[in-house]
């Protein structure tokens, strides 16, 4: 299935969980084919099937609150490799392991937009949120981003758990 | 623009959705300003290096890919066994008969099998004959019976006749395998015959009260009192024959005589099996 790796890479990110990740993008493609008299011919099938992803996806995280839930705090960061390597590789490892710190709506545009390349208008239909959302989204999160790797490159590893936190913390309020 | 100006619309300008008007302003503002061009470039090997990072991911869908297929076959196969996962929020129920009717369609689109024949006619021809190139001569894994035994019970609940299926066997050649698949929504015992050498395809189901309407479309030849219909999808030939109480369609990659060969034979077969269909 040509979505499929897609939709499995951006579903691991987002949920740090690789079985739940798998569950969720097996759920996404079971009901993208009982409800694919829903799609429009002609419109972007790849866009049709993240939106079903990140449906699924609330949809569960609403279960789940509902739960105590156990936040996991992040790992330090590689900041040796990264301030010390130079490596292209090992910097585009510590960018990766900082969008962990991130929340799930900050690691949810940057994997569509950056990663994935989608367009800010698909984001917003994915997310099922208004354009200037996404726009702003993506500015607050690639600040985010940097906030976590600022510290890694100064060698520390708690002021990334804080910015998870702050993030954590957003999130609950929105 | 001003600078915050170009920091809101930063995501618009990097993903090409501004105007042609604002990108002018957004470059010239970027040309004059250090800082502003300055914070572009950052952010642009910060997306370079997520990029990498993300998709140096060693990811396998190989395991969830089987999971689907094998979800969506006991679905087709048996509208009635849905399975966990039944509805997302956005996704409201919907009669049985539809979710089997729009299956083949969305399995084509979703698995990107046929896309080619997606621009012609529709199908159950096109389906059997994307289904033999893709499980038959690209070799795709699927679970597939090759105990005979299995398989005569699975041509049973099929609704075919066991004996029948050795039947169709032409000379040299043996059953090599089976399973069941959906073609246009039907659901069809998928047999693999081999000589060795080649390998054809053979789907069958019990002949529906209506026939295939896709036959109207196919060239028709009638020989040994045996109507054969033959048509061409790509390297594919597909031969279909509808006798007593069976439809059989033959699916060869071989040439399109061979197609009408092996079709005419198997409705020979047919004909006189035990059960006579």
């Amino acid at each position: 299935m040509p979505h499929s790796i897609g939709l499995l890479r951006v579903a691991r990110r987002l949920t740090s969980d690789s079985a739940f990740a798998e569950d969720l993008v097996q759920e996404t493609l079971l009901l993208a084919w009982r409800s694919f008299d829903q799609f429009r011919a002609g419109t972007n099938v790849r866009a049709w099937l993240f939106r079903i992803m990140f449906n699924a996806f609330y949809a569960q995280r609403r279960r789940l609150r509902a739960r105590p839930v156990l936040v996991p705090m992040p790992q330090g960061l590689e900041a040796e490799s990264f301030a010390s390597g130079g490596e292209a590789l090992l910097e585009a490892a510590a960018v990766a392991r900082a969008l962990e710190t991130l929340s799930e709506e900050h690691r949810g545009v940057l994997l569509l937009a950056v990663v994935e390349g989608f367009t800010c208008r698909e984001v917003a239909a994915i997310l099922s949120v208004p354009i200037g959302t996404v726009m702003s989204r993506l500015n607050r999160a690639r600040r985010a981003l940097r906030n976590a790797l600022e510290p890694s490159l100064r060698g520390e590893h708690e002021p990334a758990a804080s910015t998870a936190a702050v993030d954590y913390m957003e999130n609950q309020a929105s | 623009m001003t600078c915050s100006e170009i920091a809101g619309l930063a995501p618009l300008y990097r993903s090409g959705e501004l105007d042609r008007v604002r990108t002018a302003a957004f470059d010239a503002h970027i040309e004059d300003c250090p800082q502003c061009a300055s914070e572009m470039r950052d952010e642009k090997r910060l997306d370079d290096l997520l990029r990498a990072g993300v998709l140096a991911d060693t990811i396998s869908a190989a395991p969830l890919d089987r999971r689907v297929r094998e979800q969506i076959d006991a679905e087709l196969a048996d509208p009635a066994r849905v399975g966990p996962p039944r509805a997302a929020p956005s996704v409201p129920q919907r009669p049985r008969w539809r979710v089997a009717a729009i299956g083949a369609v969305a399995a084509l689109l979703l698995f990107a099998v046929g896309y080619r024949h997606l621009s012609q006619t529709h199908s159950v021809y096109a389906d059997a004959a994307t289904d033999h190139r893709h499980e038959v001569v690209d070799a795709h894994w699927r679970p597939w019976l090759t105990d005979t035994t299995a398989i005569a019970a699975l041509a049973e609940r099929s609704g075919v006749d066991s004996r029948a299926i050795l039947a169709l066997a032409p000379p040299g050649y043996r059953l090599a395998r089976a399973k069941r698949c959906a073609l246009a929504g039907r659901p069809f015992l998928h047999l693999v015959y081999s000589n060795g050498a080649e390998e054809f395809s053979a789907y069958l189901r019990p002949r529906d009260a209506q026939p295939l309407a896709e036959l109207a479309g196919a060239a028709s030849a009638t020989a040994s009192g045996v109507t054969v219909y033959t048509k061409d999808f790509g390297p594919e030939h597909v031969g279909c024959v509808q006798t007593g109480g069976v439809t059989a369609m033959i699916v060869t990659d071989e040439s399109a005589a061979a197609a009408s060969d092996l079709t005419r034979l198997a409705g020979v077969a047919l004909a006189s099996s035990p059960r006579n269909f």
